[in-house]
């Protein structure tokens, strides 16, 4: 091979395994026309390609003893599906189905079940301290957090009260 | 053996089907054998990593996404299998045991005579031509056995480069050299220059 054909090499190679696209197969094809050295060095390349084939094809596997190989490797894995194939298969619907029900979920929570809690949070009730009437009529309440009279009149029959 | 497609197998295996998980190694054990046995050349050893490399499969089976054929994605698994394995005796005995580099393991292979002629049968010259062959691919390193060997599976330079994590430019020129130094141990071998 002539000096400037050097950096050929791994072209040659692809050349013969078929590896360049077809502009580089040409270009190949049309160098090995007018190169001895080229020629030669491609025919020892299928040579040596023939030859590793062959005898490495017929490499024998018996040589390998692969029983209990299987034993091992079913008792080393986990055969069954996921927990999250499991969920699937037993809600029986499409992935979407979890995430959809989780969004709902949070959505119903906020909506219905947060207001109901802060609904009950205890309220503290006031509690009356005195009551005094003198007709039966009107009262006066007086609650200690106020500290301000309730005054409620009891209307005449007929007439509407005012407090 | 099932006519279902790698592609049914896996999805009925992931979906827990333990028979087809079986139906799988029983489809491609001796192909991992295979390979491997090439690479290491040892009976416990291939059988060890041929088990890892189908543990590691079915272990990380979700995770085949289909885009390389399964055969490129086990072969891959399998290479690396034999890396660690390497790294391994590496780790445990020193360099001076392991070769990883091609520049440790110049030298030449003692070859029978090329004229055989006192068996000229042709099982025994290809029984032969074996031997001087496997010999000559342990003379190569690592990166270049490995290419040679997935070559000679029938993988594409494509897929050699994504089983071994490399460049098309690199495969090919890997290729090119592994081929070039067994030609030279091969040399009484080949037609016309021997």
């Amino acid at each position: 091979m002539e000096k400037t054909c050097e950096s050929l090499g791994p072209r040659l190679s692809a050349y013969l395994d078929g590896e360049l696209a077809e502009e580089e197969r040409r270009k190949v094809k049309k160098h090995l026309e007018t190169c001895q050295a080229c020629r030669e060095l491609v025919h020892e390349l299928e040579e040596t390609g023939t030859i590793l084939k062959s005898a490495l094809s017929s490499a024998s596997e018996s040589e390998v003893d692969l029983t209990g190989v299987w034993e091992e490797i079913e008792e080393r894995t986990h055969f069954g599906p996921s927990l999250w194939q499991r969920m699937k298969k037993l809600v029986g619907k499409p992935v979407v189905w979890l995430p959809a029900t989780v969004a709902t979920a949070a959505v119903a929570l906020l909506l219905f079940i947060l207001p109901i809690l802060k609904v009950q949070v205890p309220i503290e009730l006031s509690r009356v301290e005195s009551v005094y009437s003198r007709t039966g009529r009107v009262m006066v309440l007086q609650t200690p957090e106020s500290g301000r009279p309730l005054i409620w009149i009891l209307p005449e029959a007929g007439k509407g009260g005012s407090s | 053996m099932s006519s279902l497609s790698d592609e049914k197998l896996i999805k009925s295996c992931i979906a827990g089907n333990r028979e087809h998980y079986r139906l799988l190694y029983e489809r491609y054990k001796d192909y991992v054998a295979g390979l491997v046995w090439r690479l290491v050349r040892d009976g416990e050893v291939t059988r060890d990593l041929t088990q890892e490399t189908f543990l590691k499969a079915f272990k990380g089976l979700k995770k085949f996404r289909g885009k390389s054929s399964f055969k490129t994605w086990l072969s891959r698994i399998a290479v690396n299998q034999y890396k660690d394995y390497l790294r391994g005796l590496k780790r445990r005995h020193g360099k001076a045991h392991v070769s990883l580099n091609a520049s440790e393991n110049e030298g030449g292979i003692e070859l029978p005579a090329k004229d055989s002629t006192s068996d000229p049968q042709r099982q025994v010259l290809q029984k032969e031509l074996k031997t001087v062959v496997e010999a000559a691919m342990d003379k190569l390193s690592i990166e270049h056995k490995t290419v040679i060997l997935l070559w000679q599976e029938g993988f594409s330079y494509d897929d050699i480069a994504a089983i071994t994590k490399t460049s098309q430019e690199t495969v090919g020129s890997r290729i090119y050299y592994a081929k070039m130094h067994l030609r030279d141990l091969l040399i009484p071998y080949i037609k016309g220059i021997g």
